[in-house]
């Protein structure tokens, strides 16, 4: 019971899995109801939240990516390569993009070997701008720097990309969720507390870390894959975009970092924050160092996220209702 | 009487490093084994080759009559053998539940896990009281007493003690021992290292002392103590003769 409780999912189950139920509905009804503005926002929040839950989900492990864009631009050119070459429609075409980035992705946790910390993260940064390199001279695969355009005779609807991502960030977040209470993720939690420790207790860190690095390669590429069905045009420098690493990682550093609502929350207010500073400010000029100003400030006054700092907010209040309730009871 | 864990003709170290030149010792069943020696005569790396954690150069070591060196680490934790390492290496940012939970990871244990757990806190009811803190905002005694329960909660027949009175306060070390004794009744086989050869007598029945990557000196705890070869390991051969010497010399 208490172990529940530490790992950071206060509400017990059936409330979780009701709020997840809830989101599910949302995913589905606003971008069928909405304008093409909701449907677009919905899309980047859905990408956004899958990019925080899967990046959260490697460092949890103790595994720290500066190279999310890996997964997310192998996603990306799996889908489109798997419609313009084979005439796979949308939905099909994201297993296979799952499937690679989960396979990089495994390789990766082998080849890494024993690197951790930062030596870890610099062979993620170069992975992600090798495959950016790689993409850029095989034109005749990928189309060169040049880009490719998807079929646009495959093309889906807005609405449905738009309902596929959010539902599958609601999918992936249930995940991440019903994985905190396995041993697999106390498994992850022991190996980024101290490896060492952790071997002598029986853990395997490489079948961890390969499983554990394949997930979050799968769930980014699903963001990558449906992206470019999306947005209908791909190339390296789009795929392999520092840009998407970044917002892997500041969504679980601003929401709460190696908690389940961090990401989540981290995420959506990434997108919200872009989104209100671009409408006072204007689409150029100012308005992406506001951004910038306000994610550094949050940081700084926020070490623990926003989930982190609602929680110790909400402690007095929680703790005081206890007691009154204990009282309650008492007289 | 057959040995639990026999060790022969051990040779292990860092890179060019060679720590271990000869280390032969055995642990029979139910028994309690003392390892002492200075620092750096090579206790440590000595656990460190029977959990697993390096390799060793040469020589063989046997748990239970089958042979270890082709299991990996976390293998070793399988068949029977826990370690709690030195300076205790709790998980300082998860409870004391969540640390005690851990150590019953592998199969067999995950399978007698309320049981031991039971076994366990009656052992150190400190840790029943902590349960829910944070292991690494506890003392350093109580950190001990953790990483001892999470190594029993691993069902292990081989109990590996790095150190236990590291860092301890006499009463703290008292009660650590203590608990060590209880253990040994219950019959798991115990391999201690010790610097504090007082503590490590008082529970052990036989003992080695290292010197230089070798075995300098075996035998029952009587016979360690009585040849005065412990401390011949620990601080020297002729050390009172040529303190003693310098101190007359001084003096006059």
């Amino acid at each position: 019971m208490n172990a529940n409780r530490e790992s950071g999912s206060p509400t017990s189950l059936p409330i979780a899995l009701l709020c997840y139920g809830a989101a599910a509905v949302a995913a589905v009804a606003l971008p069928l109801a909405g304008s093409p503005l909701a449907v677009n926002l919905m899309l980047r929040a859905g990408s956004i939240v899958m990019l925080a839950i899967s990046w959260n989900l490697a460092a949890n492990a103790g595994l720290i990516s500066l190279g999310h864009s890996t997964f997310w631009g192998l996603g990306s050119y799996a889908a489109l390569l798997m419609g313009n070459r084979f005439g796979w429609p949308f939905l099909p075409s994201i297993l296979p993009a799952m499937a690679l980035g989960a396979a990089v992705a495994a390789l990766l946790a082998v080849i890494t070997g024993r690197l951790r910390g930062i030596y870890f993260a610099i062979a993620t940064l170069a992975l992600s701008e090798g495959l950016r390199v790689i993409a850029v001279m095989l034109p005749d695969l990928t189309g060169g720097g040049a880009g490719l355009f998807i079929d646009q005779t495959l093309r889906p609807e807005p609405r449905l990309t738009a309902i596929v991502t959010a539902l599958g960030a609601v999918c992936f977040a249930l995940l991440a969720h019903l994985l905190s209470r396995t041993p697999f993720h106390y498994a992850c939690r022991a190996m980024r507390n101290n490896e060492h420790a952790s071997q002598m207790l029986g853990i395997n860190p490489l079948r961890f870390r390969i499983t554990v690095l394949a997930l979050s390669g799968a769930i980014a590429a699903f963001a990558g894959g449906v992206n470019i069905w999306y947005g209908g045009f791909l190339d390296p420098d789009i795929g392999f975009d520092l840009h998407i690493t970044i917002l892997a990682q500041i969504g679980p550093i601003l929401g709460g970092i190696h908690t389940l609502a961090g990401p989540i929350i981290g995420g959506l207010a990434t997108l919200l924050i872009a989104e209100l500073t671009r409408m006072w400010f204007g689409e150029q000029g100012y308005s992406l160092l506001v951004y910038g100003a306000i994610l550094i400030v949050s940081i700084m006054y926020m070490p623990n996220g926003i989930y982190g700092t609602l929680r110790r907010l909400c402690a007095p209040w929680t703790k005081r209702r206890a007691a009154a309730k204990t009282a309650l009871v008492a007289s | 009487m057959t040995a639990l864990l026999e060790i022969a003709g051990l040779r292990a170290g860092y890179q060019e490093s060679i720590v271990l030149e000869d280390i032969s010792l055995q642990v029979q069943i139910g028994e309690v084994v003392a390892l002492l020696g200075a620092n750096g005569a090579g206790k440590t790396t000595t656990m460190r080759v029977i959990t697993g954690l390096i390799a060793a150069l040469g020589g063989t070591i046997a748990f239970d009559g089958e042979d270890l060196s082709r299991l990996r680490a976390e293998r070793r934790v399988d068949v029977g053998i826990a370690l709690c390492p030195e300076g205790r290496q709790v998980f300082p940012n998860m409870s004391v539940m969540e640390n005690l939970l851990l150590g019953s990871f592998c199969r067999h244990a995950r399978a007698r896990r309320a049981a031991t757990l039971e076994l366990v806190q009656e052992l150190f009811p400190r840790l029943t009281e902590r349960s829910a803190q944070k292991a690494g905002l506890m003392s350093g005694g109580e950190q001990q007493m953790l990483a001892i329960g999470r190594a029993l909660m691993a069902c292990p027949r081989l109990l590996l003690l790095d150190e236990p009175s590291l860092g301890l306060s006499p009463r703290m070390v008292q009660l650590v021992f203590g608990a060590v004794a209880k253990i040994a009744e219950a019959g798991i086989s115990i391999l201690v290292v010790e610097q504090n050869a007082q503590a490590a007598f008082s529970v052990a029945r036989r003992g080695y002392v290292l010197a230089g990557g070798r075995v300098a000196a075996a035998g029952t705890i009587a016979e360690l103590a009585r040849s005065g070869q412990v401390e011949q390991a620990f601080i020297g051969t002729d050390f009172f003769k040529r303190e003693g010497a310098a101190c007359s010399k001084s003096g006059a």
